[in-house]
């Protein structure tokens, strides 16, 4: 018999957590392959674009870190919800009325220092996302009402919200199309490895992992958080303040989701414009997901799904292999993401079952147990 | 606001048109629901039935082709659910959001190689669904004039709602979907294998969402557009919780939650904003929930303390 702490097995065991992702990974590009196959495309040269072309020159490079700015933040946002035993599908809606206040204050404090207005339009964007995590996170808490129809009934009401904003009350009355005015240059995040469009918001992403990590890892709060996540019944028993907690998982995630919204306007597209998200949101579960809902894992995961994202529209270009492949793929990564051994997630969806029904699959439903 | 463009003889027909998707739907909800399975993928599910019944109808010109391939395409992603879920012992959340997430790349990718379009397709000629005319019955009041002219899958859902209940309170399988729901470990005791029985009924839901998607493409625009569902899916599923996962409770939820539509519709003539009007349903919604959690809330703390 194989002695337990062989270093063997001890390879094996630290690598266990990452097989998961990698074989959902490979289930999604293997099927990449066929329908490639299927319409008719040489797969060979549409995998070169797809993977390898964000790596192909500084620019593309530099572009592709652009796309992974708000993919890092609202991965970290819907991690920090997993961790808690909430799902917050509302990233997207929370991402609108972050990106949309930020930069309504951008443009009107015009007058201030410009680090000042910086400061104070990332942190009305966490304003607005965090208000949006927090609303449904309270009628799940003290209501039971399930967060995951909640928040996707938010992600419309936000969405509206900000398109009647801008075509009427703040929009740029010189442009065509629904945006507000232009930010002041010299309030936009500067720029890294010009001429790409990578900024200085991918090291706002990557303070925020570094915080969210010392929240989640090193504070009471980030503890009882995860702990709520894992056992709601056990915490609450242990006296801790499970509503709370779960509110305030909430409001964090908002509040992470609307710092991407804020990033991205004040580093992408210097105003806000109607529809100006390809599914940021939505794809932050992906990346969450794939980053095994840990900060850093985001942090990774975020750059794996940009270099996807980027590449996809290379594929395009270069191979005529539609764009919407990724979103096909997104869809089977998502589905083989938390299939069997994956304990990390279904764990913490335990939590509304008493333990004789602990061996299904299962979660707190509409009338969701946490709290209770 | 002109009341009179909101409220005229033709709105109890278009109330029972809006609510049919999210009855359908909301009825497929309700099952898997009974089994313990909060159904996220219907969205997707609706949303390939809406483009298989679009593009099928288009290439074949029979309507009942088009339904049919519906109902195919959207069990087959409701046996996907269903496997990953239950047989890989996946999280049901995540796998209904990337059954979602597939849905929206597949119809997307698809209208892109067969149409050429990313964005819709409307086909010149289209096969019409078969509907009800009947003399004498349009000659009843409000009956007559809401299910005049309606597609068969309106009555069809309307049956269903009567079929689902007999399932589920009046047969064998109903006891046992009910028994798995409530106390799987129980009810494996007693022989039931709960598996095959949330995968049954995780296909019926796959079946209803097909019908569903079916009615939303074919009933007024045969058309199908990107994302049409739009949300559809968990609107229904509010409509399954605000009726507490019974046939009956989801047919009156759905009735609600088809009028908002249908005012949010109407209201668009009016001088509201039009974004402001395009959130009545899912506020509403958001507000039925709530209210009706609340008061679920309020009668467990009533009975907490009658029993001491």
């Amino acid at each position: 018999m194989a002695e337990p702490t062989s270093g063997f097995a001890r390879l094996g065991r630290s690598l266990a957590p990452l097989l998961q992702p990698v074989l959902a990974i490979l289930t999604a590009l293997a099927v990449g392959v066929v329908i490639i196959m299927a319409i008719g495309k040489d797969p060979v040269s549409a995998y070169q674009s797809f993977l390898v072309a964000s790596f192909t020159s500084r620019v593309r490079f530099g572009n592709m870190l652009a796309t992974a700015t708000p993919l890092i933040l609202t991965g970290l946002a819907v991690a920090v919800s997993f961790q808690a035993g909430v799902f917050n599908i509302g990233a997207e809606g929370q991402l609108y009325l972050g990106a949309f206040w930020a930069a309504v204050t951008a443009v009107h404090l015009a007058s201030l220092p410009a680090p000042l207005v910086i400061l104070l339009s990332l942190a009305v964007g966490v304003l607005a996302g965090a208000l949006w995590g927090f609303l449904p996170g309270w009628l799940r808490a003290f209501l039971h009402v399930n967060e995951v129809v909640s928040t996707i009934m938010l992600n419309y009401v936000a969405m509206l919200l900000t398109e009647y904003l801008v075509n009427h009350p703040f929009k740029d009355p010189t442009a065509g199309a629904p945006m507000t005015r232009m930010i002041p240059p010299r309030e936009w995040l500067g720029s890294l490895l010009p001429p790409s469009s990578a900024h200085w918001g991918l090291v706002v992403a990557i303070g925020t992992v570094v915080v969210v990590a010392f929240l989640l890892g090193r504070t009471v709060w980030g503890q009882y958080l995860r702990f709520v996540g894992q056992n709601p019944h056990f915490a609450e028993y242990e006296g801790i303040p499970v509503r709370r907690v779960l509110v305030g998982a909430m409001t964090l995630s908002g509040a992470i989701a609307g710092l991407a919204g804020a990033v991205q306007v004040l580093g992408i597209n210097h105003r806000f414009i109607q529809g100006f998200s390809p599914d940021f949101g939505f794809t932050g579960v992906t990346v969450a997901l794939l980053g095994r809902i840990n900060p850093w894992g985001a942090a990774v995961a975020g750059v794996f799904y940009a270099v996807l994202i980027n590449g996809a529209s290379i594929m395009q270009q270069n191979t005529s292999v539609p764009y919407s492949l990724v979103s096909i793929l997104q869809g089977i990564l998502v589905l083989f993401m938390t299939a069997e051994g994956w304990v990390w997630l279904r764990r913490r969806r335990r939590q509304a079952s008493p333990p004789a029904r602990a061996a299904e699959p299962q979660a707190g439903a509409v009338e969701g147990g946490a709290g209770t | 606001m002109n009341w009179h463009a909101v409220l005229d003889a033709s709105l109890l027909f278009t109330v029972l048109l809006k609510t049919t998707p999210l009855l359908l739907a909301g009825l497929g909800g309700a099952i898997t629901q009974q089994a313990d399975i909060l159904n996220i993928g219907l969205e997707g599910m609706m949303l390939v039935g809406a483009f298989a019944a679009v593009s099928v109808g288009a290439a074949t010109q029979s309507a009942l082709l088009a339904v049919l391939a519906a109902v195919a395409a959207s069990t087959l992603f409701a046996l996907i659910y269903g496997y990953v879920s239950l047989k890989l012992k996946a999280d049901y959340i995540i796998v209904g959001i990337g059954i979602n997430l597939m849905a929206q790349g597949v119809t997307v990718f698809l209208l892109n190689q067969l149409y050429h379009n990313e964005g819709s397709f409307s086909p010149e000629k289209f096969p019409q669904l078969w509907r009800l005319h009947w003399a004498p019955l349009a000659k009843v009041p409000l009956l007559g004039p809401m299910l005049e002219g309606q597609t068969v899958i309106v009555l069809l859902a309307l049956l269903l709602v009567v079929a689902g209940h007999v399932l589920l309170y009046r047969t064998r399988i109903g006891v046992h979907i009910r028994a798995v729901g409530e106390n799987p470990e129980a009810a494996a005791a007693a022989g039931i294998d709960p598996v095959r029985v949330k995968f049954l009924t995780v296909l019926i839901s796959g079946v209803l969402a097909g019908l569903a998607g079916a009615q939303l493409s074919m009933a007024t625009l045969n058309m199908f557009v990107r994302n049409m569902t739009n949300g559809r899916g968990f609107i229904a599923l509010a409509a399954e919780t605000f009726g507490n996962a019974t046939p009956v409770g989801t047919l009156i939820a759905s009735l609600i939650f088809g009028a908002a539509d249908t005012i949010s519709d109407r209201m668009q003539t009016g001088s509201l904003p039009p974004q402001f009007v395009l959130m009545v349903p899912y506020l509403v919604t958001l507000a039925a929930l709530a209210v009706m959690m609340a008061r679920k809330q309020a009668r467990k703390r009533v009975a907490q303390e009658v029993n001491g």
